[in-house]
């Protein structure tokens, strides 16, 4: 048996930013062949390790390895950059380029001369065990998400990477894609010449695949876990605070039976929307959601149609920081982005400014002062939106993927959120790719598979869901 | 040592000269030539200088940051990685704290202390086997056969732990101290402290040779301070993992474990020389420092100790060790 590599090793790692402390001590290794996942509690670090495995800075304590050698120190970096591939929602492969060119002309040493009919044979071999086939000269952006994900992790493979990065593949891959994927990731991973760092914010898409499980609090290490110690009731501990958290959030709200205030219809569904009501709408294969998100946010033609009966509804894109949020704008401005369509005059009189300033000082803290929001933290920013939700006081709020990105501890504030609104009277609508923590809100399920309702479910059967392949918890 | 170090301030003290030097060749052009030649070399006599002056900010800065280091606790290995070191006195000022601080000193005074802090007394080891054997006789007379098992295992367990202590020795006799140790603690908490060695007997790190009292302390401290303190008890578990270069043994027990800012502060507390103060000895103390410094000192500072815990779940110790310090595999 040929003995596996350490790729990739943390050794009392400290890293400081702007004067704080962002990664505290963090010591870990992975070796070749090894799928290790990365759970975050609250978010802190992840960024800055990410970006520390793929290029090496000078630290402010400890040493980090990189194919057993030392790439950077305290004492200083060793070398500049690790060859480390990125698998996430958005796409690493040169668009204009096809995917011949994307695996086989960016990778160094590259042979001058193209030989077409040599790259199609090398395709062919590279996708053959996955199940899929490639000419190699589609583009990028004719490809699914399954597809381009399983051309990223060859390119990966082809370009020698040894270390590639699984960043919240829930998120952008449905439940069955999901499934193969990882089937893929595990077959690489069986072959050792690559090893997997695998972040997600579920415990249980991570136990099903991966050998190690490190969990992230504080910015360290705080928890790494091998198979044979992998146990819900271990993260049960570990999230203590996020369960404790929940019981004090508001479960479902309506019974069916609430007000019918619209409906939301398509080619071959229409589903009522009901006041007060949360409805999550899971799409198995990722064709519904593009769709329903673009009639929702008006941004293309589309055969989904939504007609409420005397209101208006808001929407919020997945990770909406850099969508909704004006940098350049005051805390408040941004806060009264809409005030002004309901309140004449809103913006002449200052005493209207003033009062909010004063209400909201008392619920979000002196960041209600704030000049530019650019220096609020992801966590002041999803806050910003949902309170401005709360303020314009829609009919419905359709949001995409909400949990998508965040940490467990920003999950809590973000259901927190969701639920105060619900309890103010108005819908919510999630299309959700993964359930994440949705359910624990929810009032209604409907899977959609290629534009189709499959299944609806009610809260007593929630748990059904399970039998489709879906992480429910 | 001073000659490499001093290679940078000689390129910074070259280029200094070599822009005078060109000042003065602009100088004389300027007098028996003309005004365009002079411009030309007065910019290339101003981009030395300019090179010269961020070669000596440069390194100078990164001196003031090593001894930093080195007074926040760094150890030595900050001022060995200085190149400019401002002057030949204060260069032989750092070779001089080298030379008196060497590794095998340091190595020496750690196995003392290891020693020490095994046994906290100096016993006569003859006086105390016999003493313990002439407890055994007398127990095994009596019909005391638990006594008589308990001396005969704390005799055993003095025996590793007085004898040789200098030099390395197999994991598989390690891990018998460690069982040794585990029956003796097993007296004092019965069934609320149990140990699972997951390691089998045909593994080949067991004949993989390591520095002596490694594993004890850990047991030891993951008895006090994980299991001890909960009411159901618990267990220990000790595990191995290698690659090609390097072993990494796992000492995990599922006590009480700790908070966030506490395992911070061991992990931190292990890569700091800084002298022990007193008082230290709680989670993490002297004996586990002491450890991770003799694997240090011995094997390099990629090595030795890391700790990963949660309250209410546990602790775990990551021992990591070079596999080719091991001539066993």
């Amino acid at each position: 048996m040929r003995i596996r590599r350490e790729v990739v090793a943390f050794r009392h790692v400290t890293l400081n930013e702007n004067g704080e402390t962002i990664l505290n001590e963090v010591s870990f290794s992975i070796a070749e062949g090894e799928i290790v996942g990365l759970v975050p509690l609250d978010g802190q670090g992840v960024e800055t390790l990410f970006s520390l495995l793929s290029h090496n800075r000078l630290l402010d304590r400890g040493r980090m390895y990189v194919d057993e050698e030392e790439a950077c120190s305290y004492l200083g970096v060793q070398k500049l950059q690790n060859n480390v591939a990125v698998i996430e929602s958005r796409s690493h492969l040169v668009p204009a380029l096809d995917i011949a060119d994307n695996l086989f002309s960016l990778k160094r040493n590259s042979p001058y001369v193209v030989n077409r009919k040599l790259e199609r044979s090398q395709i062919y071999s590279l996708f053959f065990p996955y199940g899929m086939s490639f000419r190699g000269d589609e583009h990028p952006d004719s490809l699914s998400p399954l597809q381009r994900c399983a051309v990223e992790l060859a390119k990966a493979e082809t370009s020698g990477c040894r270390l590639v990065i699984l960043r919240e593949l829930s998120t952008f891959l449905p439940p069955h894609d999901l499934s193969l994927f990882q089937d893929m990731v595990r077959k690489v991973a069986r072959e050792g010449r690559m090893a997997f760092l695998y972040y997600g914010n579920h415990h249980r898409e991570l136990f099903s695949i991966c050998d190690k499980v490190l969990v992230m609090r504080d910015g360290t290490i705080a928890l790494s876990l091998s198979a044979s110690e992998f146990s819900d009731a271990t993260m049960d501990v570990v999230s203590r605070d996020f369960l404790h958290s929940l019981t004090s959030i508001r479960g479902t709200v309506s019974d069916g039976e609430g007000k019918v205030i619209g409906t939301l219809s398509g080619p071959s569904f229409s589903l009522p929307l009901r006041r007060g009501e949360c409805l999550v709408l899971l799409d198995m294969e990722r064709e519904t959601i593009p769709c329903l998100a673009d009639t929702f946010s008006g941004a293309k033609e589309s055969t989904y149609h939504v007609s409420l009966s005397g209101g208006s509804w808001e929407f919020i894109p997945s990770n909406p920081c850099g969508k909704l949020v004006f940098p350049s704008l005051s805390y408040l401005d941004n806060l009264t982005i809409r005030a002004g369509d309901k309140v004449k005059g809103f913006y002449r009189r200052h005493r209207y400014e003033e009062s909010l300033a004063a209400e909201f000082r008392s619920k979000v803290g002196n960041v209600v002062d704030v000049k530019n929001v650019s220096s609020l933290t992801q966590e002041q920013l999803y806050d910003l939106l949902y309170w401005r939700v709360d303020l314009d006081n829609p009919l419905l709020l359709c949001v995409v993927q909400p949990f998508a990105g965040l940490a467990m501890y920003q999950r809590i504030r973000l259901l927190t959120h969701l639920s105060r609104l619900l309890a103010k009277g108005i819908s919510i609508i999630i299309l959700a790719l993964s359930l994440s923590d949705s359910l624990r809100i929810a009032s209604r399920l409907v899977l959609l598979d290629g534009g189709v309702v499959k299944h609806e479910f009610i809260p007593s059967q929630f748990e059904q869901v399970a039998d489709y392949g879906i992480v429910t918890k | 040592m001073v000659e490499h170090r001093v290679t940078l301030f000689r390129i910074g003290a070259f280029l200094l000269f070599f822009s005078i030097a060109l000042l003065f060749a602009a100088a004389f052009c300027f007098l028996a030539v003309g005004e365009y030649l002079f411009f030309w070399i007065f910019i290339l006599c101003a981009g030395c200088l300019m090179v010269a002056c961020g070669l000596f900010l440069q390194e100078s800065r990164r001196t003031n940051r090593f001894i930093d280091l080195y007074n926040k606790g760094s150890g030595l290995e900050p001022l060995k990685t200085i190149k400019l070191p401002v002057s030949k006195e204060i260069s032989a000022l750092f070779e001089n704290m080298e030379r008196d601080n060497p590794s095998d000193k340091l190595w020496e005074d750690n196995r003392r202390q290891a020693q020490y802090l095994a046994l906290q007394n100096q016993i006569n080891p003859h006086f105390l086997y016999n003493t313990l054997e002439a407890i055994r006789s007398e127990a095994l007379i009596g019909g005391l056969t638990n006594v008589a098992q308990m001396s005969e295992t704390l005799a055993r367990f003095f025996r590793y732990t007085i004898s040789n202590t200098s030099g390395l020795v197999m994991l598989e006799n390690e891990l018998r101290n460690v069982e040794d140790y585990f029956s003796i603690q097993k007296f004092r908490f019965g069934d609320r402290v149990n140990l699972d060695i997951q390691i089998p007997a045909d593994n080949p790190v067991l004949s993989y040779h390591l520095p002596k009292l490694i594993l004890q302390p850990i047991v030891e401290n993951a008895i006090i301070h994980g299991l001890e303190e909960k009411v159901k008890g618990g267990t220990i578990t000790i595990s191995a993992r290698y690659t090609a270069k390097i072993l990494s043994i796992f000492i995990t027990d599922d006590g009480v474990g700790m908070d966030s800012d506490e395992l911070v502060a061991i992990n931190r507390r292990l890569n700091d020389h800084s002298p022990r103060k007193e008082g230290e000895g709680k989670k993490g103390g002297i004996a586990i420092q002491n450890v991770n410094d003799r694997l240090q000192l011995l094997f390099g500072p990629q090595y030795g100790l890391a700790y990963y815990s949660v309250r209410g779940i546990g602790t775990k110790v990551e021992i990591r060790l070079p596999m080719d310090g091991g001539p066993g595999i």
